[in-house]
């Protein structure tokens, strides 16, 4: 039989194309490979959406064209999460491949790579404008005395209130200013308008609600590296914050609904929700979910100080915000400075990144008069459209809105975070999630965060 | 024949089956509405606008509109038309194959591969969107189907008709494995995965799911049944046991070749927990990955419906049309080797 | 005579002198290699990608490893950490409960309708086998995804077609039962298929023997149907329940779309991927193998239950 011989050459043929396509298939999903020679290759790991980021690149290369011939820019988006691009850098850092010049990260997350030496020195680079940053700034730049990062976003605690229907309901701010005046407040506000609240909160809350009220105390850590034990139980800060939010979710005074749920941008739209302790990223959010119709009735100041029961939180901050770091082994460390140094921390630069985006404000105060006169005197840029014009911060909430942002940027109190926070955060919300939701106790619930840390972390701090 | 027995029948029993009959169909199509009202709803919602789904979520869509579809081609009229190309081009040599080539079977797989080939092209003109994730999850699940079958061929030939030194031992450690569940080597692969540099790859999603063991054990259940016979007269012909793997063994045991490629096919298919952890980059990343995440760009967090019911639709509308075109193997997969999934 | 041969083949050392002969020893020789070669891509790639790293989770679920730097050993104390873990017990018994929950229902009802379909007095029977399949064949993703979007609290299907307010996703004492019924609504037609083969397997004559003899329907059921299905059903529940263990698909995207569960509801692999995403890869590992002790229980214990109920092959 002649099997043999035509047999074998069409499994050949067959054998051999399958390969090539698996070959070619899989070269066809590798990444783009590094290109060599010429200007110097910047990547910058990120996560979520690069567009922000390159667009910044390109606006500042616009202004220093020497940066647009040195310096060839990548973004690399390590994943959609924040700790996407923690574990990226972990592999990295192991494997010794592939480490970035430049990382975008959560400034609760740099710790554990600050205290082991992964992070390069920036004294030279913020050394400079140390004093030309706001204390904020400063405070994100730093950890334990040393400056590892480059600020990029700081977030502050702003208060936004319907001041049309606080009016209305006899409410001036000062009612505020303590517990008690606050839920005095709110239930005035709910009997005035059955079906609106001062504030949200459903029972599962978004996380930064506990950094913004814990940042307020001074001083207050996790994880007491003296004593080798957490202070959960043993500092007050947590059980006051914890009972403040048991207060005002059991007292009826808040809508049952959760930040970021799906119901959230309705509740805005409905009207539904008259105050929300936030953050000013909200500037981005809450014109959306109101819509123009709530042109002009939003007013923002810091938070009320809610002293003495919880210390002073007209200051703190969520997590800090994001900051830039540079490994300290990164290939192109050079060149990545030159680009930090042209980026936040240059007047001209960051302000005409912020042109751009809107959203990245400035955070040298020698940038502030340019920042203000676009703000207040801009004119529609031709790509935007009308609607989202009418929507922009300087449009929606008045033309007093940078300034007030501004100055919550100097009441920022960045926590003191250790390599775990991020688990030690996660720990509190199910604590945080079981007295809202009825289940436990504020000291039984902080008891068994307590425990679970102990547990399930031991020493933040051992490598 | 059934012996009959005298039964009374008198209009009380007659009407009491009736009933019962009634009855019965009313269950069944209560279990028809429970099963497909689903999937119409999702046929139905990928019609409708995101907005129109917050009013109207359960209803028919007052405007049909296509727009969730646009969206999906949206960054992609490269791909799409260079897919477009290269489903014509395979297409044409398919045929062509076929009427050249001897038997048919060969041609067919000739014609495949070369589309699979083709489909380099759309891949690196791909820039994006949920169409980039679609052929993703394509090429994986091609490429492993493919692989994994001729791997577990190959060995359940040999376990089944060969004796060799250690044969039973091995084949009953690799059974006793199955209770393992894959997620335990995430965390090693992710580690060692980084170490080659194939995060974010093919390969990564690919290479760990060659080796199922239910599919080896099911095909060589099958292969047990084959006739001595057939491989003892091709033998004495002279063919080397290559050969009659290929011409004899293969041909014989496709029914459950296909079988378990359709099984695997449709578990890579759904694979979710792995790629989240390996290869959650969006130029890699499957479609199931990308779907549950897709966001309106301007508000941020809110779920845009329509958009990821059009996305749902294309989903599962391979996976459908595979299975109403091959219903027994898809059915009988499970009775012989009882998988799901 | 070489014992490494295909089976039953003993002539073919004698008949082997078509071609120029191959001598003794390479006959031999390739006669012993084959099966190794056959095997080969198989087994090297299963010891790779399965074996190798099911044996470094093992070792690294004994040290403190954060992906770079030194790993430290540190004994019990990943496996001491995750087993006084309550939010561990918690999503354990989660995924026990979304196991039982939708298997146990689901063999009554599959196995009710598969009766129904098989009997002789419904017209349009070969209709059903497949429309009752095709929940299992839509992509997990694409149909919770899809059960997401029905039982939205404000926007859901239900809500708005039942004029109700409950808040299904939300209330996690609810939302369990939610997930159980996409289990349950994505198996049916595994289980249905399971018993209709079954039935199919059954012999007939035995049905009528015993309707001669007088039994009627019920008693047909109890005493013939049933004790001969029990090995395919037994099979069946063993893989479902193996694969149950491993549940992480459906809660987490039902619940949470593209992020992670919330403990209250999330099943045991949560906190493999949540120990991950942290860093914590000695941690990971101990869940890991922890899980294939829980399936390990779990298999021996249907093993057991159906042992102990009679026979099994």
């Amino acid at each position: 039989m002649n099997l043999q011989q035509r047999i074998s050459r069409r499994d050949a043929l067959k054998i051999g194309a399958v390969s090539a396509a698996a070959a070619g298939l899989t070269l066809a999903g590798c990444g783009p490979s590094a290109s060599a020679g010429g200007p110097t290759s910047v990547n910058l790991m990120t996560w979520g959406d690069a567009t922000g980021l390159k667009t910044a690149f390109d606006s500042i290369a616009g202004i220093y064209p020497s940066l647009a011939k040195d310096i060839k820019f990548n973004v690399v988006v390590a994943g959609a999460n924040d700790f996407d691009v923690a574990n990226a850098f972990r592999l990295a850092l192991s494997s010794h491949k592939n480490i970035p010049d430049v990382i975008e990260f959560n400034r609760t997350q740099i710790a554990e790579f600050a205290l082991s030496g992964a992070l390069r020195d920036l004294s030279d680079i913020i050394s400079p404008v140390k004093n030309d940053l706001y204390a904020g700034a400063v405070q994100l730049a730093s950890y334990q005395g040393k400056f590892v990062a480059v600020p990029f976003q700081v977030k502050s605690k702003l208060f936004y209130y319907r001041a049309d229907l606080f009016d209305q309901a006899g409410i001036t701010l000062d009612d505020l200013s303590t517990t008690d005046g606050f839920l005095t407040a709110g239930q005035k506000l709910h009997a005035k308008f059955p079906d609106k609240y001062i504030l949200n909160l459903g029972t599962q809350p978004q996380q930064y609600i506990i950094g913004e009220l814990l940042s307020a105390y001074p001083g207050v850590e996790f994880y007491d590296k003296a004593s080798n034990s957490y202070q959960i139980t043993k500092n007050p800060a947590f059980s006051q914050a914890f009972t403040f939010l048991q207060q005002i979710h059991g007292a009826g005074i808040t809508l049952p609904i959760d930040d970021f749920s799906n119901d959230w941008a309705q509740a805005f739209q409905k009207e539904q929700i008259c105050g929300v302790l936030c953050a000013n990223w909200m500037k981005a959010f809450l014109p959306q979910y109101s819509t123009a119709a709530q042109t002009g009735k939003w007013k923002v100041v810091p938070w009320p100080k809610l002293s003495p029961t919880l210390s002073d939180q007209s200051t703190g901050s969520e997590a800090g915000g994001s900051v830039f770091v540079i490994p300290a082994n990164a290939p192109h460390a050079d060149a990545a400075i030159e680009y930090m140094k042209h980026y936040m921390l240059d007047a001209t630069g960051s302000v005409a990144q912020w042109k751009q985006n809107g959203v990245i404000t400035p955070l040298l105060k020698s940038a502030q008069p340019a920042v203000l006169d676009f703000f207040q005197n801009g004119t529609k840029p031709a790509n935007v459209t009308d609607a989202s014009w009418a929507l922009q911060p300087q449009n929606f909430f008045g033309k007093d809105f940078q300034q007030i942002e501004f100055t919550s940027y100097d009441s920022v109190k960045v926590l003191d975070y250790d390599p775990s926070a991020t688990k030690e955060i996660t720990i509190l919300l199910q604590a945080l999630e079981n007295i809202l939701g009825g289940k436990a106790g504020v000291a039984s619930a902080l008891a068994q965060a307590q425990s679970d840390m102990q547990s399930q972390i031991g020493n933040p701090y051992q490598a | 024949m059934m012996a009959t027995m005298p039964i009374k029948r008198n209009d009380r029993s007659q009407a009491q089956r009736r009933v019962q009959i009634f009855l019965m169909y009313v269950l069944l199509a209560v279990v028809v509405l429970f099963s497909l009202y689903p999937p119409l709803m999702m046929l139905i919602n990928s019609f409708k606008s995101n907005s129109e789904i917050n009013i109207n979520p359960g209803g028919a869509p007052q405007h049909v509109t296509g727009a969730n579809y646009q969206q999906i081609g949206a960054e992609n009229s490269g791909v799409l038309i260079a897919g477009v190309i290269a489903l014509f081009v395979g297409t044409l040599l398919t045929l062509v194959l076929t009427k050249y080539m001897f038997p048919r079977r060969n041609a067919i797989i000739a014609g495949l591969v070369s589309l699979i080939v083709l489909g380099v092209i759309p891949l690196t003109v791909a820039s994006g969107g949920l169409l980039r994730n679609f052929l993703n999850t394509v090429i994986v699940a091609t490429i492993t189907t493919i692989f994994a079958v001729l791997f577990a061929a190959l060995a359940g030939f040999a376990f089944a008709k060969y004796r060799f030194w250690g044969r039973n031992a091995l084949f009953t450690l690799l059974l006793a494995t199955i209770m393992v569940p894959t997620a335990i080597t995430l965390p090693p692969q992710y580690l060692i995965f980084s170490q080659l540099n194939w995060i974010d790859t093919y390969q990564v999603q690919i290479i760990p799911f060659l080796t199922p063991v239910f599919g080896l054990f099911l095909i060589r259940q099958y292969m047990l049944t084959i006739p001595d016979s057939l491989i003892e007269a091709a033998r004495i012909d002279g063919a080397n046991d290559w050969l009659i793997f290929w011409r004899i063994i293969v041909p014989v045991a496709s029914p459950v070749l296909a079988v378990f490629g359709i099984i695997q096919f449709l578990n890579m298919w759904n694979s979710y927990i792995w790629p989240q952890v390996m290869a959650n980059d969006p130029s890699v990343a499957p479609l199931m990955l990308v779907l549950p995440n897709l966001r309106d760009p301007v508000i941020g967090f809110l779920p845009v419906w329509g958009t990821i019911m059009a996305g749902c639709v294309l989903a599962t509308l391979p996976i459908l049309i595979l299975f109403l075109t091959n219903q027994d193997k898809f059915m009988s997969g499970l009775t012989v080797g009882a998988t799901k999934e | 005579m070489a014992e490494t041969s295909l089976v039953g083949s003993e002539r073919t050392q004698q008949e082997t002198t078509v071609a120029a002969p191959p001598t003794r020893r390479s006959i031999l020789w390739s006669k012993m290699l084959t099966p190794y070669f056959f095997i080969a891509p198989f087994l090297l790639t299963f010891l790779a990608f399965t074996i190798g790293p099911d044996i470094y989770a093992l070792v690294l679920s004994f040290y403190r490893y954060r992906g770079y730097g030194s790993a430290t050993f540190v004994g019990w104390e990943n496996y001491h950490a995750v087993l006084t873990y309550h939010v561990f017990w918690t999503e354990l018994s989660n995924t026990l409960f979304y196991w039982l929950a939708h298997t146990l229902p689901l063999i009554v009802i599959a196995f009710g309708l598969a009766v129904l379909v098989r009997s002789k007095v419904l017209r349009g029977r070969s209709w059903f086998k497949p429309i009752i399949f095709v929940p299992n064949v839509i992509a997990v993703v694409a149909a919770s995804l899809v059960f997401q979007n029905l039982f939205g609290t404000q926007y859901g299907v239900i809500n708005t077609l039942f004029h109700l307010h409950i808040a299904w996703l939300e209330d996690p004492n609810v939302t369990r039962w939610v997930v159980v019924l996409l289990l349950i609504w994505r198996n049916l037609g595994f289980w249905f298929v399971v018993f209709l083969a079954g039935l199919t397997s059954i012999n007939p004559d035995l049905e009528e023997a015993a309707t001669v003899d007088g039994a009627n329907a019920w008693q047909r059921l109890r005493y013939i149907t049933i004790p001969l299905m029990r090995n395919i059903v037994f099979f069946a529940f063993i893989i479902d329940a193996i694969t149950s263990m491993s549940l992480y698909t459906e809660p987490n995207v039902l619940t949470a779309g593209g992020s992670q569960a919330i403990p209250p509801v999330a099943p045991v692999l949560n906190l493999l991927i949540v120990n991950i995403n942290n860093g914590v890869f000695g941690q990971s590992a101990a869940v890991g193998w922890l899980v294939f002790l829980v399936t390990v229980i779990v298999a021996a214990a249907v093993f057991g239950i159906f042992r102990l109920t009679g026979e099994v092959e």
